[in-house]
């Protein structure tokens, strides 16, 4: 399906699948989000990796260090504040779920190919140890089992 | 054979060292590696005609492959017409089959 204005076919939402996709075996992704979470689009980055490679039929591993280990806090809340400029317009009931609220989602939905750890330093380090279910909080030196068990690492944001 | 995934989210003018991230996907093609540029974010800022001339080079290097990400290039207003001819405009399923290809590299910047 083609996104207008782009004006170059887009292979998004075909439904059986493009020909190029590869059809070997599902692999193990490790995405590690080392940055801050909040300073660009590295968040929303991550979450549409994620949907897609399970989609893929692909297992993603995440391990989130430093502030991106306050991206599974509860305090966040399940929806983020309304955008006014979509007052009087149909947007408007559609919500606005949080950050969180979204990686539940992807969790819940996954069917065990998504794990997500977080650091038990950084975590501790800011102040949030009050984790959503689902979010398994590991020692600092469990990342480097992940990384031998996976077989392709990300790591995102690191400068 | 080894595939170099460069991933670039940063333009120009925000960072630096994204001349010499495009510098490394320069030399790595003329030592015949294959690399795959990947401009996420505002990194498909310097994707557009006019911006940054090592985009334009790599397009015309063999084994090379520039992509740009469609999301983002939505979230800045970007059209089709306003990229360098021979960047490919993809999604997030082209990303993942790069991702998972055999002999990859990713690196992030």
């Amino acid at each position: 399906m083609a996104h207008e204005g782009l004006g170059e076919e887009v292979h998004a939402g075909e439904e059986a699948g493009p020909q190029w996709l590869p059809r070997g075996r599902p692999l193990s992704i490790l995405c590690a989000l080392m940055a801050s979470p909040y300073e660009s689009d590295l968040t929303t980055t991550l979450l549409r990796l994620i949907n897609e490679s399970i989609r893929q039929s692909h297992r993603v591993v995440v391990w989130t260090c430093g502030g991106a280990t306050t991206i599974t806090h509860r305090g966040i809340g399940q929806s983020k504040p309304r955008n006014m400029l979509d007052l009087g317009t149909k947007r408007e009931t559609k919500g606005y779920p949080s950050i969180l609220a979204v990686i539940e989602t992807l969790i819940r939905t996954s069917e065990g190919n998504l794990n997500w750890y977080v650091c038990r330093h950084c975590m501790e380090e800011r102040g949030v140890p009050d984790q959503i279910d689902g979010v398994k909080v590991q020692a600092p030196f469990r990342f480097i089992h992940y990384r031998q068990q996976s077989d392709v690492t990300l790591f995102m944001g690191p400068k | 054979m080894t595939t170099y995934l460069l991933i670039e989210t940063c333009s120009t003018w925000e960072n630096q060292g994204v001349r010499d991230f495009l510098d490394i996907a320069l030399g790595l093609a003329k030592h015949d590696t294959r690399v795959d540029l990947w401009l996420v974010q505002n990194g498909v800022i310097i994707a557009c005609e006019g911006v940054e001339h090592r985009i334009r080079e790599l397009v015309g290097m063999p084994g090379v492959n520039v992509w740009v990400d469609d999301f983002s290039m939505i979230a800045r207003a970007v059209m089709g017409k306003d990229i360098v001819q021979g960047v490919q405009i993809a999604a997030m399923d082209r990303f993942v089959a790069l991702l998972t290809a055999p002999g990859c590299k990713p690196i992030w910047h």
